[in-house]
């Protein structure tokens, strides 16, 4: 009898233990998820001063046609990925891309000038710090949480829980602004 | 406060002073001063009246012992206290000179700020060692904090240097960073929730790791808003770079104190300015966050920013 109260017991503690350690799970993928939505909300920040840069400079250099086209392109693609990982290669992209448009826009004395295209300039700064940030913060919860679930004693049954490792967001040219 | 009656200014000459040579020059000073033996002649004469009443019911031999034993302690007791005094006048003159360096005030003495609520906290304040001056613009003070809880045996002294400022507009009701203690939030969660603030999770896991956020009940948004993901970011970088991990950050309305538990030291000067260079980014953005309130127009400000 003795025993079997041992073993009910440790079935218990067991039980409990893994409780805890699900809540902490689904606590750190929760903020892996609030994470990335800080990062799409940054990112649609960038998107959405794209057609104001494009105006602007179009005015002043109407021939970089080209250039518009691939920004209008990369934003699109940019826009229709949804995951970090497929997000990952067109952002890196249109952040070249919007890098080398302001460099075009700043050949141009005038428009370097212009009150209008300096405030957005300082706009674009901006958001371009504030999408490093985010996404600093998004790879920070993302390998605390991939560390957890695959480290002993969680990795024997984080995959059983439905527990995955998440992606990284990786933007190589970011800070080209 | 600062900056008034009671302050010594000195000009910068770009030498670095160098507080054993202060040091020095105070004992020799002192040890020059006649007012210094007769100070210690005095303490002897006291102690040698204090031992032969303490001895006066007692054998004359051992009077007489009880007269020698009060001699040397007065002596030894005006000795220490000379002692002290050299190390107080080394200390306050080493930081002036060290100060008026870099273009800083400094004060020994001074009331300690209390408009934040750490600040406020524990059953007395003292303050010492004020540097003020670091930022255009805004003026910041950088000081010695002793928080005391309890009284008599009791009683519970703990140090922080705290740099305090104050933003051209009020920012946030209330914000305040601390470092994340496991049994204070099992103290919560026992003993109920305080009244005035409340925890905040931002996104950040590293950050709740570190750090205990919390603002005022139901005025979440407003922290949020503050604490952007480049905040942060600033806020990690700091936690890095910081080996102490008491650090604390409080801002009520347009106050702003940045705590660490720790003490001001001559020997350590160094100190003063590693600490500013950490909170730097952190002072830095709290500034610009408060003028650009400032430069929005007050309706914007109401609707606060989208």
């Amino acid at each position: 009898m003795t025993a079997f109260y041992i073993v009910l017991a440790l079935f218990a503690f067991a039980g409990l233990l893994l409780a805890f350690s699900y809540n902490r799970l689904v606590r750190l993928r929760n903020k892996v998820a609030e994470a990335w939505r800080d990062v799409d909300v940054q990112l649609q920040r960038r998107h959405d001063l794209i057609p104001r840069l494009v105006e602007l400079v179009k005015a002043y250099a109407a021939h970089e046609s080209e250039l518009f086209a691939k920004l209008a392109r990369l934003r699109g693609e940019a826009e229709d990925a949804s995951g970090p990982d497929t997000k990952s290669a067109p952002e890196s992209e249109l952040a070249a891309a919007l890098g080398r448009t302001i460099v075009v826009a700043e050949s141009y004395p005038s428009l370097r000038a212009a009150e209008n295209f300096l405030a957005l300039q300082r706009e674009i700064a901006e958001t371009e710090n504030e999408v490093a940030a985010a996404r600093i913060i998004y790879n920070g919860n993302v390998r605390i949480f991939n560390t957890r679930i695959q480290t002993l004693p969680v990795s024997f049954y984080a995959d059983l829980l439905g527990f995955e490792p998440a992606a990284f967001f990786q933007v190589g040219a970011e800070g080209a602004v | 406060m600062l900056g008034e009656a009671g302050a010594v200014h000195y000009a910068p000459t770009m030498s670095e002073p160098d507080y054993n040579e202060v040091e020095v020059e105070e004992r020799r000073r002192l040890l020059r001063s006649f007012g210094y033996w007769d100070l210690v002649a005095l303490g002897a004469v006291v102690g040698a009246g204090l031992g032969y009443l303490y001895g006066i019911a007692q054998e004359p031999r051992q009077r007489a012992w009880t007269v020698f034993g009060g001699m040397a302690v007065g002596a030894v007791c005006a000795l220490v206290a000379g002692w002290a005094r050299v190390q107080g006048r080394a200390r306050e003159r080493f930081f002036t000179r060290w100060a008026a360096e870099r273009q800083w005030l400094y004060e020994a003495r001074g009331e300690p700020f209390e408009d934040t609520l750490f600040l406020q906290s524990g059953d007395k304040r003292k303050a010492s060692d004020f540097f003020s001056g670091f930022w255009p613009g805004s003026g910041a003070v950088l000081y010695q904090h002793k928080r005391i809880v309890g009284r008599g045996d009791d009683e519970q002294e703990t140090d922080y240097v705290v740099l305090h400022f104050s933003l051209r507009r009020p920012l946030i009701d209330l914000l305040q960073i601390s470092p994340c203690s496991h049994a204070a939030e099992l103290g919560e969660r026992l003993f109920g929730h305080s009244e005035i603030d409340e925890r905040i999770e931002l996104e950040s896991t590293e950050l709740d790791q570190h750090f205990r956020i919390s603002g005022l009940r139901g005025r979440e948004d407003e922290v949020r808003r503050l604490l952007t993901p480049s905040a942060i970011v600033k806020m990690l970088d700091f936690q890095r770079a910081c080996s102490n991990g008491s650090a604390r950050f409080e801002i009520l309305g347009s106050n702003v104190a940045f705590l660490v538990k720790g003490t001001l030291s001559p020997k350590q000067p160094q100190l003063i300015e590693g600490l500013l260079e950490l909170w730097r980014p952190i002072a830095s953005w709290l500034m610009e966050e408060a003028n650009e309130q400032a430069r929005l127009p007050e309706a914007v400000r109401e609707e606060g920013p989208s």
